[in-house]
């Protein structure tokens, strides 16, 4: 066993942030938001060509997919999750989450359940649309309790 | 959630920040958000390769990766930058931004080198978070031979049980769960940050 050795670094970043001039973090955090705001139309675009993609993917690979076709769709949810969740459709972001752990799990498993990434699917489109309420909350526990089933039987 | 001093200032004006994404819609979000925050050179990388390029030839104060690559494994990249004993960017911070993380996978993260794990989505206020607590980052790097980056230790509690420590100051093996020493105070929510010029 190697025995551990203790290096010491100089934190530039530190001592950069902490420098005369810059901004306000109050300030920084706006800035942020507002260039959020600029680039919001675009990326919702991308992700429903990416919804679009999914289904189509899934479509394809029916109840036997390929290999490629089973890490495209874990790939392009993970995708959806990275852009939903920052633009206020936090619930699309945790139902791709989903998918994405329902995908690794059927992969593992080497079982594929092309009903249940549908009905995840479905939900997708639901919750493309804006909006609060229990209703949507149920959806997530809905997918979770759906994706634990699933992918106990398949492993 | 931390809330932040108001009158609290961050300069970032100088920083050079990498950003590693080759996901467009979500490297153009990092990239908007640090922008936001005042950065004005900021490289952006699609490839693993393309990353090494600019870190063997400029100085780095920040690297944000995303961990969910298609091409190639962002830990592999990581563990490149932290062995390939390039000064500065060897030690430079880098926040792992993960998605879902694969099974079998989530160890690798934790022990690929970086200074911090930030889950998506990403939002300002997480990352201008995380950015500040790497600023006040004080752990030394650790280089045990399977690894080397950040010591993963972030209070002083010995070995993980049934494991022989590998440090001096560690207690004999059995012993760890009588030598646990008081952590350190958690950090404190008001960034003392820099003043206006």
């Amino acid at each position: 066993m190697t025995a551990a050795t203790f290096i010491a670094w100089e934190n530039r970043l530190g001592k950069m942030v902490k420098a005369p001039g810059g901004v306000k973090l109050t300030d920084a955090l706006d800035q942020a938001g507002k260039n959020l705001d600029s680039i919001q139309d675009a990326c919702m675009e991308a992700m429903d060509a990416q919804l679009d993609e999914l289904e189509r993917l899934c479509a394809e690979g029916g109840r036997q997919p390929t290999e490629e076709i089973k890490n495209r769709i874990y790939d392009v949810a993970n995708e959806v999750l990275a852009v939903a969740g920052a633009f206020t459709l936090s619930e699309l972001g945790q139902a791709a989450f989903c998918l994405c752990e329902l995908v690794d799990r059927l992969r593992a498993g080497g079982k594929w359940n092309q009903a249940a990434v549908e009905v995840h699917l479905s939900a997708f489109r639901l919750l493309r649309q804006p909006g609060e309420g229990a209703d949507r909350s149920s959806v997530i526990a809905g997918l979770k309790g759906l994706t634990d089933r699933v992918a106990v039987i398949a492993e | 959630m931390a809330k932040f001093d108001p009158k609290a200032w961050i300069n970032l004006e100088k920083a050079k920040v990498l950003l590693l994404d080759d996901h467009a819609e979500g490297g153009n979000i990092l990239a908007q958000i640090v922008m936001g925050f005042g950065v004005r050179r900021f490289m952006r990388c699609g490839s693993v390769a393309e990353a090494q390029e600019v870190v063997n030839h400029t100085e780095l104060h920040l690297l944000l990766v995303n961990a969910n690559l298609r091409e190639s494994p962002a830990f592999e990249f990581i563990d490149w930058l932290r062995r390939a004993n390039l000064q500065p960017n060897s030690f430079t911070p880098v926040i792992l931004i993960t998605g879902h993380t694969q099974r079998g996978a989530v160890e690798r993260a934790r022990d690929c080198g970086s200074n911090i794990v930030l889950a998506k989505p990403v939002s300002p206020q997480s990352l201008l978070e995380r950015i500040i607590w790497i600023a006040r980052e004080k752990r030394p790097f650790v280089n045990c031979g399977s690894y080397m980056g950040p010591d993963r230790r972030f209070h002083d509690t010995g070995p993980p049980a049934g494991v022989q420590g590998r440090r001096h100051n560690d207690p004999p093996e059995g012993a760890a769960d009588e030598a646990v020493s008081e952590p350190p105070p958690e950090p404190a929510e008001k960034f003392e940050g820099g003043e206006a010029a």
